[in-house]
């Protein structure tokens, strides 16, 4: 089995006889390696929350970015290889910035996911033997959490391209354990303020460390505030609300 | 327009165009090669708007000096419809100036319009076409589309919207702007008829006492009587306008076409 697979491992874009691409499955696989990202959305507004994996005392916690800001509406953080995650906010941030030259108004959150999502099949050869950007699919999954004139929105989209609306994901190494809390947890009227405990309590369930004000990052997409992540003041804050058990 | 071209020897000295210029002698012996790639094809557009309507109108000749190329080429467009009669659109566009940049321009936008829908699935408002317009008349900021653009529609508010372009997609937002060969006809009258520019309440005081008359938004059949009036006299007066009125009113209730025939001399 092992060797007529790997036969099929080596085409980038090349379908097994089952009809797979096992290097997109791959990629996949990626973004199972990487840190706990969950989001929620809420009526009142988005929250997003990430582990921060501190591997030694000496690194400065704050060099650790897994939520960025693509727009003065739109957020995202991530789960996998953060190098990848990169481009596609570069291409994310240009195509926001292009809409609002262009049409005088915000780009919405779904046109901005699929922007993104139009560039995660770009890799292997193309058709005609032209040089492609990327060697490989994208090793990142993001949460890409915004609002517009629909209302707040939070998105998965994956290295495979494809992308789906969610009220409450979680993606990462724990995202098993994470996503039946949340389908437990969810439900239509949390507030934004439950929605933070509810992200960090999940968080702590599924971390190897101790969660402290340090480990863990939020960030939040409103209609009044837009996107903006929260001051270590603010973390301290809401982690304190944590019941300690 | 006709002063823009005014650099253009072959039309200052021609009333009828020509593209390229026969190569002609110079004193020294060298010969002189020119290439004129606009024309002025005349005829006037308008835009007035209300309360929860917006109007724009263009008469229907295409003239080329002091020929008539056609009583029936229109510079009013609906913009994003469905099929090619326009039918579901939501935004009107009026050009005037060059025909043929025109008719490009119209082509662009309309399938801008159409692009967007696609992508983002949903109208795209007025506002926002309006910029969309703007970044590409802009696009071709050193070889223009030779037009003056009107779009009109109904902004978020179901407010009638109008906005007006020069040739490089500078724009502004405004109550009513008329356009092309009679421009500089029917706009005063657009100001003293829209906007109550020099009307004053009789008896109000003396001199700098007298009150201006407020203005106050007019009602749909009011502002389509002074868009006829409008062309009829520009008609009368100007050579390059005359044969057809074309009327297009947005509301609610989406886009309405009309025609009235003006003199054919």
């Amino acid at each position: 089995m092992f060797i007529a697979r790997s036969e099929y491992d080596r085409g980038i874009n090349t379908f097994s006889p089952e009809g797979r691409l096992f290097q997109v499955e791959y990629s996949l696989e990626a973004i199972k390696l990487g840190s706990t990202a969950i989001g929620i959305a809420t009526s009142h507004g988005v929250l997003l929350g990430v582990e921060k994996r501190v591997t030694s005392t000496l690194l400065e916690t704050s060099s650790v970015e897994k939520i960025v800001e693509i727009d003065s509406h739109i957020g995202c953080a991530m789960s996998g290889l953060q190098a990848d995650a990169r481009s596609m906010i570069e291409h994310a941030r240009v195509e926001s910035q292009n809409h609002s030259f262009h049409y005088n108004e915000r780009l919405g959150v779904e046109s901005c996911t699929q922007a993104i999502c139009d560039l995660a099949l770009r890799f292997g050869e193309g058709a005609d033997g032209e040089e492609s950007v990327m060697s490989r699919p994208f090793g990142v999954a993001l949460l890409i959490a915004g609002i517009d004139e629909e209302g707040p929105q939070l998105y998965h989209a994956e290295p495979s391209g494809t992308f789906y609306r969610y009220d409450a994901k979680a993606i990462g190494s724990g995202s098993e354990g994470a996503q039946a809390e949340l389908q437990n947890e969810f439900h239509k009227s949390l507030t934004l303020e439950e929605a933070e405990t509810l992200v960090l309590k999940t968080l702590k369930q599924v971390m190897e460390e101790k969660l402290d004000s340090k480990n863990v990052q939020l960030a939040s997409v409103t209609r009044e505030k837009g996107f903006r992540i929260y001051s270590d003041e603010e973390m301290a804050v809401v982690v304190e609300r944590l019941p300690t058990n | 327009m006709a002063s823009l071209f005014s650099s253009n020897p072959t039309l200052a000295s021609n009333p009828s165009y020509l593209f390229s210029q026969a190569p002609h002698n110079l004193a020294a012996g060298n010969k002189e090669h020119g290439f004129y790639p606009y024309t002025d094809n005349g005829g006037s557009t308008l835009g007035i708007t209300g309360n929860d309507f917006a109007i724009i109108a263009g008469d229907t000749r295409s003239t080329s000096g002091y020929s008539i190329n056609t009583r029936y080429s229109p510079k009013v467009f609906r913009i994003g419809g469905d099929d090619e009669t326009g039918e579901g659109a939501h935004i009107i566009l009026s050009v005037v100036g060059y025909a043929a940049d025109g008719t490009a321009l119209k082509e662009r936008l309309n399938a801008i319009v159409k692009m967007y829908k696609y992508q983002h699935g949903k109208k795209m408002t007025v506002k926002a076409c309006a910029q969309r317009l703007a970044t590409i008349l802009y696009g071709k900021r050193f070889f223009p589309y030779y037009v003056t653009a009107i779009l009109g529609g109904l902004d978020e508010d179901g407010k009638g919207a109008l906005y007006s372009y020069d040739p490089v997609g500078s724009y502004e937002r405004e109550q009513c702007r008329a356009a092309g060969a009679a421009a500089s006809l029917i706009m005063p009258f657009l100001d003293n008829q829209v906007n109550f520019k020099n009307q004053y309440l009789p008896g109000t005081g003396v001199g700098h006492d007298l009150q201006a008359r407020q203005t106050e938004p007019l009602p749909l059949h009011e502002v389509e009587q002074l868009v006829r009036d409008a062309f009829t006299s520009a008609t009368e007066r100007h050579i390059e306008v005359g044969d057809g009125l074309q009327m297009f009113v947005v509301t609610k209730g989406g886009i309405e076409e009309k025609y009235f025939p003006l003199k054919r001399d």
